[in-house]
């Protein structure tokens, strides 16, 4: 089956429906979608009433969490003062907007999402704020993949979209117990495990403002990156429109997300 | 000797200074005239060579006397009337220098100066149009006070620099940031960016600084409100300086 596989939107109606239509072009048999479906973009309620009308298969993003939740991480969701205050304002901006039905909707959004091998999440299988990064160890990788109890894991988040085959992990753990001298070591393979970051639909951060999105066969196993180009035009000059800071369509016309990850992309906000 | 330096705003006047400061072995005295309440490029020399001696405004006439001791540069800021400061320089005599970025516009200097220097042949034209038809706009902030989080500063530098508040050719900067740094960043339009560098300067870890520190962008169609709104953004509280510093402080004990 042919599968298309999206994430953070970000209120960006514009590249959302760009991406359906090469969903469509593509004949994909199902769409599923890994959160962050508001924040930061103009259109939150059009976004989600998408979403719905289509009856999308959605886990909910940090982003979603917040709106639903209200914001409650401390400082180390933000990589400097510039991006926290920009955060508060797209997260007040977007809390007045939401409807009651949506925000409910946003509520009931599971956090994962499991399809046979396939699990679908928004950051990682732990938390929907943490970023599984390219560059992230083999050893904590492959563990975000057997915490899910899948062979592929997609996630968003991070806004750059890549593709990592852990192939055939080998593993080995020393147990240690306190009332003993000896340690008994461990070793155990695992079959091949892959994680698929999607990228961002509405928010990109890989240099360029066209939108990303995964179409994946789960028979064949194969994949392909999409990157779609859309009237971005619009978005920003919507951005301005309804009030929001204008520094928000500058960044996203040159690709530069709205706000930069955190300092420490593994820290996990316990609050 | 005296000599007078000019040119388009990056062309690399301060530089050049640099470099001849470097090798001289007698004393070297530096005036800048119209730029002591902004004074960025003396703070960077300083750094570097802290025996340079500074003359003030309405010091003018104790150059000559200096001259005949030690090696005097004057630099000259772009935005400065070289015919009203001409008189001054006729009388001390001294040797002119202009540097250029490009071929193209040397017969602008060549009454003026003595020697032309080509320097990095950055695309000048850009600015010398702007500049002959006055549209290149000079903002400043001053920053004297203010602490700064250098995360967001790298962020607006990027903003500022790839056109997010207008068309900037040349921007710098010295700022405080939160772990007591003096720091100083520049920007010259088609340059390879260097990062911000640190000044060699004492930690300013005892409450809000009382140097100097401001930014000076050089451009075209400068929003100057959103600038000063955005650097507003991530000046530190004085819960939080009190907050960094006293966290500096622990960490520098415990060496």
């Amino acid at each position: 089956m042919k599968i298309a596989v999206m994430s953070c939107i970000h209120g960006n109606l514009a590249a959302l429906e760009a991406v359906l239509k090469d969903i469509e072009e593509h004949s994909c048999e199902q769409i599923y979608c890994l959160g962050d479906l508001v924040g930061y973009g103009p259109f939150p309620n059009e976004v989600v009433n998408t979403i719905r009308q289509l009856k999308i298969p959605t886990v909910q993003g940090c982003w979603d969490e917040d709106i639903v939740e209200g914001l409650n991480a401390c400082e180390c969701s933000y990589p400097s003062l510039l991006a926290e205050k920009r955060g508060i304002l797209a997260h007040e901006w977007t809390n007045n907007q939401i409807t009651p039905e949506n925000r409910q909707y946003l509520s009931q959004l599971p956090e994962t999402l499991k399809i046979g091998n396939i699990c679908f999440v928004h950051g990682s299988p732990q938390s929907n704020h943490e970023y599984l990064l390219a560059e992230m160890d083999a050893f904590t990788a492959l563990e975000r993949v057997l915490a899910s109890e899948a062979d592929v894991l997609f996630c968003g988040h991070t806004h750059i979209p890549y593709v990592r085959t852990l192939d055939s992990g080998q593993l080995e753990v020393k147990v240690s117990q306190p009332d003993s001298e000896n340690n008994q070591f461990l070793s155990f393979t695992t079959p091949l495990k892959r994680i698929i970051n999607v990228g961002s639909v509405g928010e990109p951060r890989h240099g360029r403002p066209n939108a990303t999105y995964v179409i994946y066969d789960t028979f064949t196993e194969e994949f392909e990156l999409r990157e779609v180009a859309y009237n971005y035009q619009e978005t920003c000059a919507a951005i301005i429109d309804v009030g929001l800071p204008p520094i928000f369509a500058w960044r996203l016309a040159k690709g530069l997300e709205y706000a930069e990850k955190a300092e420490d992309p593994t820290h996990i906000c316990e609050r | 000797m005296i000599t007078a330096i000019s040119g388009l705003p990056g062309t690399g006047k301060t530089h050049w200074i640099r470099e001849q400061i470097a090798k001289k072995s007698e004393p070297v005295t530096y005036f800048s005239p119209q730029t002591e309440s902004f004074p960025i490029d003396r703070i960077c020399l300083q750094s570097e060579f802290p025996d340079l001696s500074i003359l003030s405004v309405g010091e003018e006439e104790k150059l000559f006397n200096l001259a005949q001791t030690n090696a005097v540069y004057i630099e000259l800021p772009w935005y400065l009337n070289l015919a009203a400061i001409d008189p001054l320089l006729t009388q001390l005599n001294c040797y002119r220098v202009a540097l250029i970025s490009s071929t193209e516009h040397k017969s602008e200097w060549q009454n003026w100066a003595d020697e032309m220097i080509l320097t990095h042949p950055i695309e000048g034209n850009k600015i010398i149009e702007a500049f002959k038809n006055n549209q290149l706009q000079i903002h400043r902030g001053n920053l004297t006070g203010e602490v700064l989080d250098f995360n967001s500063l790298q962020t607006f530098w990027l903003e500022l620099t790839q056109g997010a508040y207008g068309e900037v050719v040349r921007v710098k900067g010295i700022f405080d940031i939160l772990d007591g740094q003096y720091i100083y960043g520049e920007f010259i339009e088609n340059l390879t960016q260097k990062d911000f560098q640190p000044l060699k300067f004492p930690l300013c870890l005892n409450g809000r600084p009382t140097r100097f520190s401001g930014i000076e962008i050089v451009g075209t169609n400068l929003n100057k409100q959103a600038i000063a709104d955005t650097l507003g953004d991530f000046c530190l509280s004085d819960a939080e300086v009190s907050y960094y510093q006293q966290q500096v402080k622990q960490s520098l004990s415990d060496l």
